[in-house]
This record gives structure tokens, C-alpha cells and sequence, in this order.
């Protein structure tokens, strides 16, 4: 059986804008042999009685500018096979900034893009040209996309991870 | 079973995109889906992951800036303008309530309010002008935009009774109509597109004093002319003299430190030597001990005056010319 269901924001309104939050809840996608879900959250820390500091990642529902959230991506394989050169990528959204070195997957190797996801390379390659011509390194300000490849196959049953965090402008 | 849910943000966007100093726009949704490539044996597969979504809450700041030096009063002036630039400098739109403050610790005088105290620069010309409005708490509360800033002026009047060297300091305040606090402080809801508001480092209220010193002066120049032609008449011809009277007159209060009167000897006619007078006194030509002097390279006459304040009465120079 198979269902297709679309929600389409721009009919619903701004009014589907100033009350959903978190589309946490959208269903696995199980057509292919991978399941993937992004999360966003944040970091927090707390005391308890004993003065034992206590740091979680709990779910955002809004942010400040200024503030940094944490964007996981877990991917599982549920189907029969392995699956192989895998790559996850992930647009930065253009509010968000980067907070360099904190993209994180366990045996991935990890490139980055500054033209909108048409090329990737690793930081010390990545060349701004400006207008007037002149070359500079990119700073994270000038990325827009990350991407994570597996250096390994995901078996089947396995989990894994890509991870990174950002600075809402 | 398989199930896919495709979600367009199309329709977020309205709000969206950094403004330039306060951060993004409060209300704005920042959506971020990741796509996952792989391959099952020779067959690739793309899939999409949900969108994880989050929203910009809003941050309630305020800055007001004086923008008057010092400013010099006479005693018993009114409306004497000090003039604040308040800015917006969170990031949502914000309206905000003034209010005038007069009584300031560390002065000598409060400066007395007019019925009117406040004014919003409406046309932004930086001066008061008859576009500008008359600010009612509650009426006409400034509503600005993140970054938006609006000019307000302090319409102060002075004591008829202060004296030279006193100071007064008035100022505005400016608070946030949705609520103030200390920093991080939570307004739930309340912030644009229904997001929670959350007080700024300025904990939504910010004020800003100026300061009125007492002891402006003026000098007064009347210049009269005499002519004297060579007929006994007063006709300006060749040969003509004409006798210059100028009274200076300090007004206001204060002093004027070591006034200088220079005055230029109209083209077309020449000094006539050794005319110059201070207070009916001769003065000589050369630069020496006494006040005066004229000086054939400008050519000008130049009169040292010292300090002058109101009740040491005019002073009056007086130097002859003939045309030529």
C-alpha cells in the first residue's frame, strides 16, 4: 500500500507558520532501505541539588539571534541490504551560521560547499572570488552546504549519525 | 507501506532573511532538511529526511542616544530643545512609550516643563520644525521597525532665576510597550507573529539625560556711519570722511572672554591715520601696549576689548575713513 500525503504551508497560511513549531513528527521514510530524520535542538545545561551540572540536548521551539542549536541527522538501514557511499548533505539554512569545526559523523569524511551545494570541498580549498576579483579563503559566514560520506557501508539493522551546529544570525 | 510527506515552506518566508544589525526578523520559521544519497547494489537511492523547524523569537531592546552637546541658555528661555535619537534595536517591531525626566541627580537647577515637552522629529529634519508632532503617551507611541530609529526632542524651559555657570540636566525615557525587565526576562506570546518576546541587555527600557548650562552670551555690534564731504555737506564723494561708531553690548549672561573687534575698511576708501578711538580714548595705529591698531595690510582696524559681560555696559570704537 502506498500513500502520498502533502501539506503545502502556502495554502494553509501564515497561520500554520505562527502555530507549528516542530515537524518533529513526520513518519518514517521507509521507500528506499534507509529510514533518515533531522532534529534540531539545543544545548542544556542545569544544576541539580548537589551542584552537579547536567548538559542535554532538548528540542527547540524558538531561538534568539545570536543563539546555537545543534542539527542531527540519523539514518538507519531497515531494509535487507547494505547500503553503500552513503552521503548525507545538509543546506545550512540561510538565517543560520556555521559555528566552524563542530560537523561531526562517526567515520565520515566531511566537505563543505559555498555556491549553494554545486561543489564541495574541504575548508583550506574553499576560495571566495569577489566582485572586484580578488581571491580569499571562505570564512563559515559563506557556507551553505555540508556534506558527510561514509567511508563504510551501513549494514543492515545499523545506525549512524552526521551532526553539526549553527548560530541563528 | 510506504509514506511520504513532502512540506513546502513556501509560505514562511514572508518574515524571513537577517535585518542588518538586530538579527533575523522575530516570527521568522528557519527550516532545515537534510537529504540522504546511497546505494543499494548497483541502484541509487535519494531520500528526504522531515523538516526540522524552529522559530525566531523575538528580542525587545532599545537604545536612545543624545544627540545636543551642552547646550548655553539664558535664564527664563523657553523651549529649548535637547535632542535624542532612539533606536529599535531588537528584532521585531516594537512600540515604545517616553516619557520626560526633569528632576536629575548632580545639577544645580531642574528645568521647568512646558505643557508640550516632548516632540517627535515627524520629518526627520534633525530640527524642530512645523511637521514635527507633539508626543502623547498612549497616542501617538513611536512605532519602529528592527534597526528604525526616530528623533525626539526635550523641550526644556529655564528658570528665570538661575545664574551664570549652573546646570541642569533633563533627559527621556523610552520603554517598550510590551513589556520591561532584566535581560532574558520572557514575555510569552507576545512578541511578532505570536513568538515569545524576550528582553534585550537593555531589559526593554533605556533613558538618556542632556545637560543646560546657564551662561550664554552674546555680543552686539551697532555700527553707525557719519559722512562729512569736503562742502560741509553729506554727500559720499571722492574726499568725503566717514566716521564709524561702533557699540559693542554683551547680552545674555556670562562673560565673553578677551573680545576681539576687527573691522574691515570698506574698499574705495583708506583709513585716516590716527582716528582710532575705545571709549572716546585715542588709540595709536601701531601695534603697542595700548588696545588698538590698524592694520594697512588687510587693511582693518583691530580692538582688543577683553572680557565682556552685560553689566559692564557697551563698549565703543570709533575710526574714520575717507573715500577716495
Amino acid at each position: 500500500m502506498r500513500k502520498l500525503i502533502t501539506l503545502t504551508v502556502a495554502v494553509l497560511g501564515p497561520m500554520f507558520c505562527g502555530s507549528m513549531i516542530y515537524a518533529q513528527e513526520a513518519p518514517a521514510q521507509k521507500t528506499g532501505a534507509l529510514d533518515v530524520q533531522t532534529v534540531v535542538q539545543k544545548v542544556q545545561t542545569t544544576s541539580d541539588t548537589a551542584g552537579q551540572s547536567k548538559t542535554e540536548l532538548i528540542p527547540v521551539e524558538t531561538a534568539l539571534p545570536g543563539d546555537e542549536v545543534v542539527y542531527t541527522v540519523t539514518f538507519k538501514n531497515i531494509g535487507e541490504e547494505p547500503a553503500d557511499n552513503i552521503r548525507i548533505t545538509n543546506p545550512i539554512p540561510e538565517q543560520m551560521r556555521y559555528v566552524a569545526g563542530t560537523a561531526f559523523g562517526p567515520g565520515t569524511e566531511i566537505v563543505y560547499s559555498i555556491d549553494g551545494g554545486s561543489s564541495y570541498a574541504e575548508p583550506a580549498a574553499l576560495i571566495v572570488k569577489t566582485d572586484a576579483g580578488v581571491e580569499r579563503p571562505a570564512q563559515v559566514d559563506d557556507y551553505t552546504h555540508i556534506r558527510w560520506a561514509l567511508n563504510t557501508p551501513l549494514e543492515v539493522g545499523e545506525q549512524s549519525f552526521a551532526r553539526f551546529r549553527a548560530v541563528v544570525r | 507501506m510506504h509514506r511520504l510527506i513532502a512540506i513546502s515552506l513556501a509560505g514562511c518566508a514572508l518574515a524571513s532573511g537577517p535585518a542588518d544589525s538586530a538579527g533575523t526578523v522575530a516570527g521568522t520559521a528557519i527550516a532545515n532538511q537534510a537529504e540522504i544519497t546511497y546505494e543499494i547494489g548497483v541502484e541509487t537511492r535519494v531520500r528526504a529526511s522531515n523538516v526540522a523547524l524552529f522559530q525566531v523569537a523575538e528580542v525587545i531592546d532599545v537604545d536612545i542616544l543624545l544627540q545636543t552637546p551642552e547646550r548655553l541658555v539664558s535664564p527664563g528661555a523657553v523651549g529649548q530643545p535637547l535632542n535624542f535619537t532612539i533606536t529599535n534595536t531588537g528584532n521585531g517591531s516594537e512600540s515604545f512609550v517616553l516619557a520626560s525626566i526633569a528632576a536629575v541627580d548632580g545639577d544645580d537647577f531642574d528645568p521647568e516643563l512646558p505643557a508640550q515637552v516632548l516632540l517627535i522629529d515627524a520629518d526627520a529634519s534633525g530640527d524642530i520644525s512645523p511637521a514635527d508632532s507633539n508626543y502623547i503617551p498612549g497616542v501617538n507611541d513611536p512605532v519602529l521597525a528592527p534597526g528604525e530609529s526616530v528623533d525626539v526632542f526635550f523641550l526644556g524651559n529655564i528658570p528665570a532665576g538661575v545664574s551664570d555657570g549652573l546646570i541642569g540636566f533633563a533627559g527621556i525615557q523610552v520603554q517598550s510597550t510590551t513589556g520591561i525587565g532584566a535581560i532574558g526576562d520572557v514575555v510569552a506570546a507576545r512578541g511578532d507573529a505570536g513568538v515569545d518576546a524576550v528582553l534585550g541587555p537593555s531589559g526593554g527600557s533605556a533613558q538618556a539625560t542632556g545637560e543646560y548650562l546657564v551662561g550664554e552670551i552674546g555680543l552686539e555690534l551697532t555700527k553707525l556711519a557719519t559722512v562729512t564731504d569736503p562742502h560741509g555737506g553729506a554727500r559720499p564723494i571722492p574726499g568725503a570722511q566717514i566716521a564709524y561708531t561702533i557699540q559693542v553690548a554683551a547680552e545674555g549672561t556670562g562673560t565673553a572672554v578677551a573680545a576681539v573687534l576687527q573691522d574691515a575698511i570698506p574698499d574705495n576708501t583708506e583709513y585716516v591715520p590716527g582716528s582710532l578711538r575705545l571709549n572716546g580714548i585715542a588709540l595709536t595705529d601701531t601695534p603697542d601696549v595700548d588696545a588698538g591698531e590698524f592694520s594697512p595690510a588687510t587693511p582693518e582696524v583691530i580692538v582688543l576689548l577683553g572680557d565682556m559681560s552685560p553689566v559692564d555696559g557697551p563698549q565703543v570704537v570709533e575710526f574714520m575713513v575717507k573715500i577716495n
